[in-house]
């Protein structure tokens, strides 16, 4: 089993070519409910990179992913797949993804190894050994049941079999909401270090930030249906700073918010060497506060 | 494929096996009735006794009462269960094969796997198909051999049971496979697209095949005289129009357009049947039913427009045709649905 420390910090950013993953002004809405997950969401998601896609709950992160594997249809808009929408070709663009849903559900009466059997028969490009020797390094049992396997382990399996696809972008919904802080930790040893290995791109969602701060490189934030921020990590903490809340708000103050002991902090665009730099999750809490502060303009407007 | 196809079967595992254990049992529990049947070597000398009017008399009384025995026992049931079983394992086998995935969120997983939804479903269709159709093929063997042992007597072909043997049941249990994995593909639920597509291999059963049926007497009924019945070999399977007098023909007066009043006929030659004798014990009742059961059969009696046991090939070849297609059209249209569907 893989050591809970060896996370590596994220690797220096690849230059960006084609995009791996790329939404241009996608908008979804549910005919069920009539309301709108996606509304004009931008994004490019640069090879090579790990990119973090976060927001709260309903922000739109699971839908925007099931767009390019082809499980939704944007409702306005489009995204591609190394340049191949979905909707027109589903076999090009699922050929290039590694899925992990959020509910990473599993045959409960197959078998680990039946189920890397079954994905070998529906993927050709399926690496059945690769996968057998990371579930024997993780020490799965291959011919336990997956009904009997813990969250943690489940989600292992279902990342192995995305891996061995051999796919170049993984899309990883929601991998770790379920897990403990042990699992979780192992899962994203076992995704860094197969990414690294081989240059792949990956893209994964979660709401909470603390999780992929330690592997990923690029960072989305999604709130309400739209991107609010999306720049490397580590230029989005070195362009903004964290300063005191005046009576007018500032052009380059992107929201206030308060900090967990309750104090009311902004967030400013800014490098000024001055004032501290915001973490990671102090950055995403601004984005958030600012999303949710223009829809309430929005709404008073509309009203 | 092998492996796709062992896949399969571990997935669907409790259908699987009931399944196969449904039909295996059935088809051996045929046998055995057929085998019941074709040991009491009945004779055509007795059948035709039989139809003579008594068979008492000509030694044939015990194996004959054997086989009506049979006939109306265990030969029975079985009948009913060749007609029932092969749509019921269609339903079975066919809801899950969609429904259950989409239902337990597996279809994640495979559809982010498979590179084309339609290849998907066909490694999942094709072993339950290949399954069904080898089970619906033994116990269509059987269902035959059962009918064939079952008609050297007088017993017609029956239209109820069209889809009890041979290809018309390998049909019928197919389009209900057919039709369960098209609802389990549309309802993405495996208890409710079972209730639909019960529902419509019921109504199709019960209401659509003799709807059908009755729209093809009308070619193939013949009028035959009551007293002809099947022993000019005009075994009637149907009637049409369901009347059984021929108003264009004369009646037993002489004129046309009149139905033959047959109780009048017998208080006419016999005279009232004694009254107060509620269970015909007395001897005067006794001598009342004699003169009635032998009074000679007029010229023109009753005539029925019956559809002949020799059509009995067109109906069947007709539940082929209709069967075939509703089940291939349910098997094309799953392909569409589950194109579009999106997984939960």
């Amino acid at each position: 089993m893989t050591e809970p420390s060896s996370i590596s910090a994220a690797s220096p950013q690849l230059p960006p070519t084609i995009p791996a993953l790329e939404a241009i002004g996608v908008s979804k809405r549910y005919r069920r409910t009539g309301s709108w997950a996606l509304l004009d969401a931008d994004l490019r998601v640069p090879e090579g990179t790990i990119t973090a896609l976060v927001g709260p709950n309903g922000a739109g992160k699971s839908t925007l992913i099931r767009t390019w594997i082809g499980f939704e249809r944007p409702s306005r808009g489009r995204v591609l797949v190394g340049g191949t929408d979905p909707q027109e070709d589903r076999a090009g663009a699922v050929a290039r993804i590694g899925y992990v849903s959020q509910s990473t559900a599993l045959y409960r009466g197959l078998t680990v190894s039946e189920h890397i059997t079954l994905a070998a028969t529906l993927r050709p490009s399926f690496d059945d050994e690769a996968a057998r020797g990371r579930l024997e390094q993780l020490a799965i049992p291959l011919s336990q049941k997956a009904g009997s396997l813990s969250g943690g382990q489940a989600a292992q399996v279902a990342l192995c079999i995305a891996l061995s696809t051999g796919a170049p972008i993984l899309l990883l919904d929601e991998p770790l909401a379920a897990l403990d802080p042990l699992a979780r930790h192992e899962f994203l040893n076992l995704l860094v270090a197969a990414v690294r290995e081989r240059g792949a791109t990956a893209l994964l969602s979660s709401h909470i930030v603390s999780d992929v701060e330690a592997v990923c490189d690029q960072l989305v934030v999604l709130a309400m249906g739209r991107v609010t921020l999306q720049a490397p990590i580590r230029e989005a903490i070195a362009e903004h700073r964290l300063g005191p809340v005046g009576p007018v708000p500032s052009e380059q103050t992107v929201a206030t918010f308060a900090r967990p002991g309750g104090e009311p902090t902004a967030l400013i665009r800014s490098a000024d060497p001055s004032l501290p730099r915001p973490s990671l999750e102090e950055l995403v809490m601004g984005y958030l506060a600012a999303a949710r502060s223009s829809a309430a303009s929005s709404d008073r407007r509309a009203a | 494929m092998l492996r796709a196809a062992w896949l399969t079967y571990r997935m669907h595992r409790f259908e699987v096996v009931i399944s196969a254990l449904l039909m295996a049992v059935l088809a051996v529990s045929v046998l055995i009735v057929t085998s019941h049947l074709t040991d009491l070597n009945i004779p055509d000398t007795c059948w035709q006794s039989s139809r003579d009017g008594g068979f008492e008399a000509t030694g044939c009384a015990e194996s004959m009462e054997r086989f009506w025995d049979i006939a109306g026992s265990e030969a029975g049931y079985a009948r009913a269960g060749l007609g029932l079983l092969a749509p019921i394992v269609g339903l079975i086998l066919g809801v899950p094969i969609v429904a259950r995935e989409v239902e337990l969120r597996t279809t994640s997983l495979a559809w982010s796997l498979a590179l084309h939804r339609g290849r998907w479903l066909l490694s999942r269709l094709l072993p339950m198909l290949a399954l069904a159709t080898a089970g619906f093929v033994i116990l269509g063997w059987a269902g035959s051999g059962l009918f064939k042992a079952m008609e050297v007597g007088p017993v017609s072909p029956s239209l109820t049971e069209v889809a009890s043997q041979g290809p018309t049941l390998v049909a019928r249990g197919l389009m209900a496979l057919g039709v369960a994995v098209l609802a389990g593909a549309v309802m993405g639920r495996t208890m409710p697209a079972l209730l639909l597509a019960a529902i419509a291999v019921i109504a199709w059963s019960f209401f659509g095949v003799p709807t059908v049926q009755q729209s093809m007497f009308a070619d193939r009924a013949v009028w035959i005289s009551g007293e002809d019945g099947w022993r000019d070999g005009v075994a009637p399977i149907g009637y049409a129009d369901g009347g059984d007098f021929d108003t264009s023909k004369p009646g037993v007066d002489g004129e046309p357009g009149a139905r033959f009043d047959y109780e009048g006929f017998q208080l006419e030659m016999c005279g009232q049947p004694p009254e107060g004798d509620e269970d015909g014990e007395s001897p005067e009742w006794r001598a009342w039913q004699r003169c009635a059961e032998q009074l000679p059969y007029p010229e023109n009696m009753y005539w029925n427009k019956v559809v002949p046991a020799a059509t009995y090939p067109d109906f069947q070849l007709m539940e082929l045709a209709v069967d075939g297609v509703i089940g291939g059209v349910a098997f094309l249209l799953t392909f569409p649905v589950v194109a579009r569907r999106r997984p939960s």
